[in-house]
């Protein structure tokens, strides 16, 4: 018998490939919710009321692997938002869906243990931030899945998805004030005048944040 | 011509298939609700990432724990401290609880354990393997920067200076470390050729692009060392002014405090002379009361 694939089959872990990095936050095409158990299903519903995740359903009992596979579908711990915010507030250039699936995985492996001390909110953030510490610590010493944002990203442009990394991670190791400024004038096309008192000083930081970009002297 | 003439079936025999074909069609349709969210090959490959990225999960955070045991090898070791980059917040305790757990979690996942965290775990510290050999093997699990940063600094402590300088420049010339660490690490590579200047003006830079703590204690303890009085005091007022940090943990700010001090001893670094220092330095050193500003004045006044 041919098994068609069910249209809610499709798993709602991309932020959408084209809208990966900085974390713009996109809505899931598809919601894999509706295929999934009990706990997709309480998260979705949480989600929808304004509520925080019921961490106890989700997090206590059984090992990692256990709580993984509760916590993977629907994203019923609502980590996408907090992604989004993350690498915004940080200005870093990654893929958003590799953090987020890291941040499953941190989340299952210390949620085993977390007693709801600090307040969940509190605990999810930290664990996003892990992740995105984790990326960028690892970032120069694995090669990236060939699969990702970055390809996606890089084929249109006809760049080497391996040199479009290479440029990110340049990026992150430059000072924040710098990647801020980049992220206000290039990304978000905000006019020089909002930069505040020193609009000079942020289009300097920005033009260094390029240079580190294109790999030049500012790197 | 052969012709074939089919007889046609009867009335009844019709019913029987038509019962047939709508019974099939049926049961088609709801296998296809019920198995199509565990055949979709999408949804078993964000399963299979989830999987292989808790894996790393536990390796990442054995490989952080291996380093944490080196970081504590050198912590005994008098010959492998450098003021720079100096882990503070180590807690023998507080580690093997962490160990304990990620071995039992690691285990219960049926994921494998590293043979020299195992070791670390069963064995009493004088028993453990050198820093070296767990800075290595922490490299092997988390290869980036920061082991890289621990490996240099067990190569310091035993013995290998020049390698562990030219360790400390290349990890300096990578620009892969972030938030002003690499410039601790060339204050490292510095301070490990004995140029005390040159590693103050690193962590002061490392301090500028927000590497926090560290940067800030190694750069008041080198002030303070070559004497840059204004200097030291303007770090130990930018120090206890860390709010946040000492109401969070008022013990670890105990502990820098602490760990100055020892350090301080153990360089054989004479206070100049002055008025109750030794009383200001005891009360520094045994209470997070009396701030890093009087142990400052006490020792430079």
């Amino acid at each position: 018998m041919p098994v068609r694939p069910h249209p809610s089959a499709t798993p709602d872990l991309p932020f959408g490939s084209d809208s990966a990095f900085l974390g713009v936050e996109a809505q899931p095409t598809r919601d894999a919710a509706s295929v999934a158990g009990a706990p997709s299903a309480l998260g979705t519903e949480a989600r929808r009321r304004g509520k925080r995740p019921d961490w106890r359903a989700l997090l206590c009992g059984g090992t990692p692997r256990e709580v993984l596979a509760r916590i993977v579908d629907g994203d019923p711990l609502g980590l996408r938002p907090r992604i989004a915010a993350a690498l915004r507030a940080g200005a870093w250039l990654m893929d958003a869906d590799r953090v987020l699936i890291r941040a499953l995985a941190l989340c299952a492996r210390r949620g085993s243990t977390y007693r709801g001390r600090p307040p969940i909110d509190e605990w999810l953030d930290a664990r996003v931030q892990e992740s995105i510490d984790d990326l960028l610590e690892a970032e120069h010493a694995q090669p990236p899945p060939t699969t990702g944002a970055f390809s996606d990203l890089a084929r249109p442009l006809s760049l080497s998805p391996e040199r479009l990394r290479a440029a990110c991670a340049r990026f992150h190791a430059r000072p924040r004030e710098e990647r801020e400024a980049y992220v206000r004038l290039v990304l978000d096309r905000r006019p020089l005048e909002e930069s505040g008192a020193e609009p000079l000083e942020t289009a300097r930081r920005a033009r260094r944040a390029i240079q580190a970009l294109l790999g030049g002297e500012g790197s | 011509m052969n012709r074939r003439v089919e007889r046609r079936p009867s009335r009844e025999e019709l019913a029987r298939r038509r019962s047939w074909a709508r019974l099939v069609a049926d049961l088609e349709s709801h296998l296809t609700e019920v198995l199509c969210g565990f055949v979709s090959s999408q949804w078993l490959e964000l399963h299979a990432r989830c999987e292989d990225e808790l894996s790393q999960v536990h390796v990442t955070i054995q490989g952080r724990l291996l380093r944490q045991a080196a970081e504590l090898c050198l912590a005994r070791d008098s010959a492998g401290r450098l003021w720079t980059a100096a882990p503070v917040r180590l807690d023998a305790a507080a580690w093997r609880r962490a160990v304990l757990e990620e071995l039992h979690l690691a285990l219960a996942d049926r994921r494998r354990v590293d043979g020299h965290l195992l070791a670390c775990h069963l064995m009493p510290r004088d028993a453990w393997p050198p820093a070296e050999v767990l800075a290595r093997a922490a490299r092997r699990l988390v290869p980036g920067p920061t082991s890289d940063l621990v490996f240099a600094r067990t190569r310091f402590a035993a013995g290998h200076r020049r390698e562990a300088e030219s360790r400390y420049r290349a990890i300096a010339r990578s620009g892969r470390l972030l938030n002003g660490r690499v410039h601790e690490a060339a204050a490292a590579a510095a301070e490990s050729r004995g140029d005390l200047r040159a590693a103050l003006e690193q962590n002061l830079a490392a301090r500028a692009l927000g590497a926090g703590v560290r940067a800030e204690s190694a750069a008041f303890v080198l002030a303070c060392v070559l004497g840059e009085r204004g200097l030291a005091l303007q770090l130990a007022e930018e120090l206890e002014l860390r709010e946040p940090e000492r109401n969070a943990a008022p013990r670890d700010h105990a502990r820098i405090v602490r760990e100055l001090a020892g350090r301080w001893r153990s360089r054989g670094i004479t206070p100049r002379s002055a008025p109750e220092t030794a009383s200001i330095v005891t009360d520094c050193i045994c209470s997070a009361d009396r701030g890093l500003a009087d142990l400052c004045y006490a020792l430079l006044s």
